[in-house]
């Protein structure tokens, strides 16, 4: 059985073998391959829906766009307001995160690095946290807000991001942490070095690609979601770009300018597809990270 | 313990503890009072009623009945979730042509906002110029094309299998990332006894994919019971009693969807009674999962 | 020295002088929450219509809000945080329910008593008569309204002549024509069973025309219940069991998310639809050339109470919230536009009934328009259902309604869940 233990090979090929073996091989790839199709062709389809105009795509749903129509866009990125709410989403969703990662990260690295008497006590009060549904958090949150008089009001919403990200940004930085070289901190503290500085200058640094992932990610969480500012945002000007899509959705009826509404998806779609193409590997392993640990 | 760590544990907690403990923690221990209360969310007259709003919950039939389809989801959904993502999981494990572009095709959809993906799947479903109906009549299935995909009857099996579609990226990386995790040596070991492909299966890959199976169910259960993106904004203008989930019953009760409703006291009580089942449900289901944790 | 210091004070009140006076001709700003989107073609005519009154007006700035129909929803968190909006718009009903009703909105009868914008008349005589009164609350009038809608079966009357069909005038030939235009292959009627309240209209015109005006209202308020089993209820039922039975909705009509159902009509794959008369303003973009907006009312029923000249009024109104500060400025803005030249536009590039004395006729309501000029009588929409119980309304009616209407449901048991959920609605 040591040996076993020794062999730290991944396993892949044997299950592919055996779970696949299962199943007629051909049969398998070929479903797989119809997943894969499917999911590239409609959102491939979207994005080639937005250049059309609303005649093309109801006299012909397959049929490629004619020209580029940019009108779609003009509409949506001028009168839809999908502009400003694009600026109001870059800037709530960049500074919120900041936040996140701000507050989240040293609070993870002493839960995950220094031992003292009530350590497991709050990582548990923390950790606990991303069970709570937020939909519970509706009537309260509204109510607090209210009565700090941040309704309506972006950073009333920047608030609340920070607030229910922090259990899962807290979990995810941990498990980072706990992976980070033990010896460093007794380097520092012979060195002299006060505890901010030697944080600054020796773990950040290397708890940078941690740090970044968890920006991604909650970048990506909190640019895709709208509940919040659906409740917390009345005034049209302060819609964020993903509560804007679902108002514009509800527009669409009474115009039936479905090309505009693709062109609005697409322009929420875009920074966050953007963002995966360039680190595709990190975004799936951080927004998985949790059930890892066993 | 050195004193440079001794010294920051206050400074570095303290935000964060302090951010959770008001605008975390306080909210929902004061969700508990108001669920006690009959309030309109409007003037300042809450009304304090007691057990009354849990008990109008337990004989509201029209929770029982989304507390049925939410059921139904974590169910259904979630077996079908995850056979399709061990099937995957199992055909992309190893070296594989392309399997890093099929891992990140398949996982997609979740870096996607639920409103355009709830969009595109109206449009899918739309039953004169939607897609599905269009590749059906296509095909020469013309009396497909005339079934009512979003009709009462069909637009809660519809919607179950677009949130699958969704979710089953998130499961495959999830399981992938597991899998490769179990050492080779366990399948030589076991090829040396003898054992065929589909004994190693259940007795290796199964048992020790366990522990992340059973902790993606935990994520699955919380997941599924928190639906709310997706089917509130899948139908436009207003989510059709068949797919209402927990959540969505919340915020109309809270805030009603055209019609202002605004009883808030009860929105929070079922969103309470939401908590506890949730709770109770991860609670159990560790219990019973984790059968000894598998060592290797 | 004293000249030294009279100098410098009348130099500093030299320069603060501009910003002291222009501190008072500061432009107030009034809020609108709008129940319309932004996207919607008759949006930049309201827009105009903004823009023009701030031009004649400079020191008075509108904000408006294109909420769509979930304005009422948002207005909550702005009145509790204090920053209350000074005109809101939607449906008389919707207002009635969700602000009127809560005593949140402003008594106008004194502004109605002035003059209306250029002209002589008081603001409220410019109105026709009959629709100011339709949501009075008790003596007083909180609603303005503006675009008012009526609700009939509409028809292209191009395909009409050309296949030799006629505007029923009673449900027997309403029912044989339906008969006719299915065996030629066409779906006589057009749905869009998503919306709930359009699949009501049906249950609820009918009631109308066996019972009266009043009779679904008493019903829904009946705590006991058994108010639904006066036959004519019954029978109303029956009449929507039978168009359902029958197939006269087109096939998977209860599967259409809107404006599928609209557009289907007016691209000709349905012949009728009833709704309501805003259809030509919605869908005038996408008919086809040779379309003519044509409509009659919902048929008489033999031995009913109810005429075709009775009117159910939907009115797209205007109220002023009462704790909002600069209510003056908002009448002057109502004042505004309330105008003739804006009512003559908005009736003739959208086909809209206004509630103004003298304006235009609108061209593709012309028989919806004809019908109002000789109303025997008027009704709240939906009989006032939805103003007075709204959660009774979307929790009882609607639900079991649409079960009628996709025959799930006979007439016998849709009035026996009617009788049941209105019991135990009302006996929580």
């Amino acid at each position: 059985m040591e040996r076993d233990r020794l062999k730290q090979a991944s396993a892949g090929q044997f299950l592919t073998r055996r779970l696949v073996s299962a199943v007629p091989s051909g049969l398998a790839n070929f479903f797989l391959y119809l997943w894969i199709a499917f999911t590239l062709f409609t959102i491939l389809w979207v994005i080639l829906a937005s250049f059309k105009t609303n005649q093309q795509l109801f006299e012909n749903v397959w049929s490629l766009p004619r020209g580029l129509n940019l009108q779609s866009y003009v509409k949506a990125w001028k009168i839809s307001k999908m502009g400003n709410y694009f600026l109001n989403s870059v800037l709530l969703i960049t500074i919120s995160t900041a936040g996140i990662v701000f507050v989240a990260a040293p609070a993870a690295y002493v839960l995950a690095r220094v031992a003292f008497r009530g350590r497991q006590l709050i990582t548990n009060v923390f950790v606990s946290g991303m069970s709570i549904p937020q939909v519970l958090l509706l009537v309260p949150m509204f109510m607090l807000l209210r009565r700090l008089l941040l309704l309506d009001k972006l950073i009333g919403v920047g608030l609340v991001y920070i607030v229910v990200n922090l259990p899962f940004t807290i979990f995810m930085l941990m498990s980072f942490f706990v992976t980070l070289p033990g010896e460093l901190e007794e380097a520092a503290a012979i060195d002299g070095a006060s505890a901010f500085r030697t944080f600054r200058t020796v773990m950040l640094p290397l708890a940078g690609p941690g740090i970044s992932t968890a920006f991604i990610i909650n970048f990506i969480w909190n640019w895709k979601e709208y509940f919040w500012p659906m409740v917390l945002i009345s005034s049209d000007t302060k819609k964020t770009v993903s509560l804007g899509l679902y108002g514009l959705q509800g527009s669409m009826q009474y115009s039936a300018d479905w090309v505009g509404l693709f062109a609005g998806c697409v322009i929420v779609m875009l920074p966050t597809l953007a963002l995966y193409l360039l680190m595709s590997r990190r975004i799936m392993s951080g927004m998985t990270l949790g059930a890892l640990k066993g | 313990m050195n004193k440079w760590l001794k010294r920051i544990i206050i400074p570095f907690l303290a935000p964060a503890l302090a951010l959770y403990l008001v605008f975390f923690l306080y909210p929902a221990a004061q969700s508990l009072w108001v669920s006690l209360n009959d309030w309109s969310g409007f003037t300042r007259d809450m009304r304090f009623i007691g057990l009354k709003n849990f008990q109008e919950a337990f004989k509201d039939r029209i929770f029982h009945r989304v507390l049925l389809q939410s059921v139904g989801l974590v169910a259904v959904g979630g077996v079908l979730t995850f056979v399709l993502s061990l099937f995957f999981t199992g055909l992309l494990g190893g070296k594989r042509k392309g399997k890093a572009f099929f891992r990140a095709v398949i996982f997609t959809p979740n870096v996607i906002t639920m409103v355009a993906l709830a969009t595109l799947w109206g449009f899918i479903y739309n039953p004169r110029f939607g897609l599905l109906n269009n590749l059906l009549r296509l095909l020469g299935l013309k009396s497909l094309s005339d079934v009512p995909w979003m009709g009462p009857d069909l637009v809660y099996w519809s919607i179950l299998a677009a949130v699958v579609w969704i979710y089953v990226g998130f499961y495959t990386i999830l399981f992938m990332a597991g899998a490769d995790k179990i050492p080779l040596a366990f399948y030589d070991a076991a090829k040396l006894e003898g054992a065929g492909s589909l004994r190693m299966f259940f007795t290796i890959t199964f048992p020790l994919l366990w522990d992340v199976i059973s902790m993606g169910l935990i994520y699955w259960i919380i997941d599924a019971f928190m639906q709310f993106e997706f089917y509130y904004a899948v139908s436009g203008s207003f989510p059709p009693i068949q797919i209402w989930t927990i959540p969505i019953y919340v915020v109309i009760l809270a805030f009603g969807k055209r019609t202002p409703i605004f009883r808030m006291g009860y929105a929070t009580a079922v969103a309470f009674f939401l908590l506890v089942m949730v709770a109770l449900v991860v609670t159990l289901g560790r219990r019973f999962l984790r059968r000894g944790s598998v060592e290797y | 020295m004293k000249k030294r210091l009279i100098l410098t004070a009348l130099l500093l009140i030299v320069l603060f002088m501009p910003w002291f006076l222009s501190a008072q001709g500061k432009p107030v700003t009034v809020q609108y929450f709008s129940g319309w989107n932004e996207g919607e073609p008759y949006v930049p005519l309201f827009q105009k219509i903004i823009a023009d009154f701030e031009a004649a007006n400079p020191n008075i700035k509108i904000n408006a809000s294109w909420n769509g129909r979930e304005n009422l929803t948002k207005v909550r968190p702005m009145l509790l945080s204090g920053n209350v909006p000074e005109i809101m718009d939607q449906g008389g009903d919707e207002l009635t329910g969700a602000l009127v009703n809560q005593n949140l909105t402003f008594a106008l009868d004194k502004d109605l008593a002035g003059l209306a914008f250029g002209s002589k008349t008081t603001w409220k005589d410019t109105f026709k008569p009959g629709q100011l009164e339709t949501y009075m609350k008790g003596s007083q009038t909180h609603i303005i309204p503006w675009w008012i809608d009526t609700t009939d079966f509409f028809y292209n009357g191009k395909l009409f002549s050309r296949k030799g069909f006629s505007a029923p005038k009673t449900w027997d030939d309403f029912l044989a024509l339906c008969a006719k235009i299915k065996t030629g292959g066409l779906p006589p009627l057009a749905q869009d069973g998503g919306i709930n309240f359009y699949n009501v209209y049906y249950f609820r015109h009918f009631v109308q025309r066996i019972l009266g005006n009043g009779a679904l209202l008493n019903a829904a308020g009946d705590k006991t219940g058994s108010s639904w089993d006066n036959p004519g209820f019954l029978k109303a039922a029956k009449m929507v069991e039978q168009l359902a039975k029958n197939g006269y909705f087109i096939k998977g009509f209860e599967g259409y998310t809107f404006p599928a159902g609209q557009i289907d009509f007016v691209k000709g794959m349905a012949a009728m639809i009833l709704i309501s008369t805003w259809l030509p303003a919605e869908t005038k973009d996408s008919i086809p050339a040779d379309f003519e907006y044509r409509s009659f009312p919902v048929p008489l029923v033999a031995g009913g109470k109810g005429k075709t000249t009775d009117l159910e009024l939907f009115q797209w109104s205007f109220v002023v919230l009462k704790d909002a500060p600069r209510k003056a400025e908002a009448v002057q803005f109502l004042k505004f536009w309330t105008q003739k030249k804006y009512n003559d536009e908005m009736a003739l590039n959208h086909d809209a009934m206004i509630a103004i004395k003298g304006t235009v006729n609108p061209p593709s309501n012309a028989d919806a328009a004809r019908v109002m000029d000789v109303a025997t009588s008027t009704s709240r929409f939906n009989d006032g259902v939805n103003s007075a119980y709204p959660e009774y309304w979307q929790a009882v009616l609607l639900p079991a309604d649409d079960n009628l209407i996709f025959g799930k449901l006979t007439a016998e048991q849709f009035i026996a869940q009617l009788k049941k959920d209105s019991k135990a609605f009302w006996n929580k």
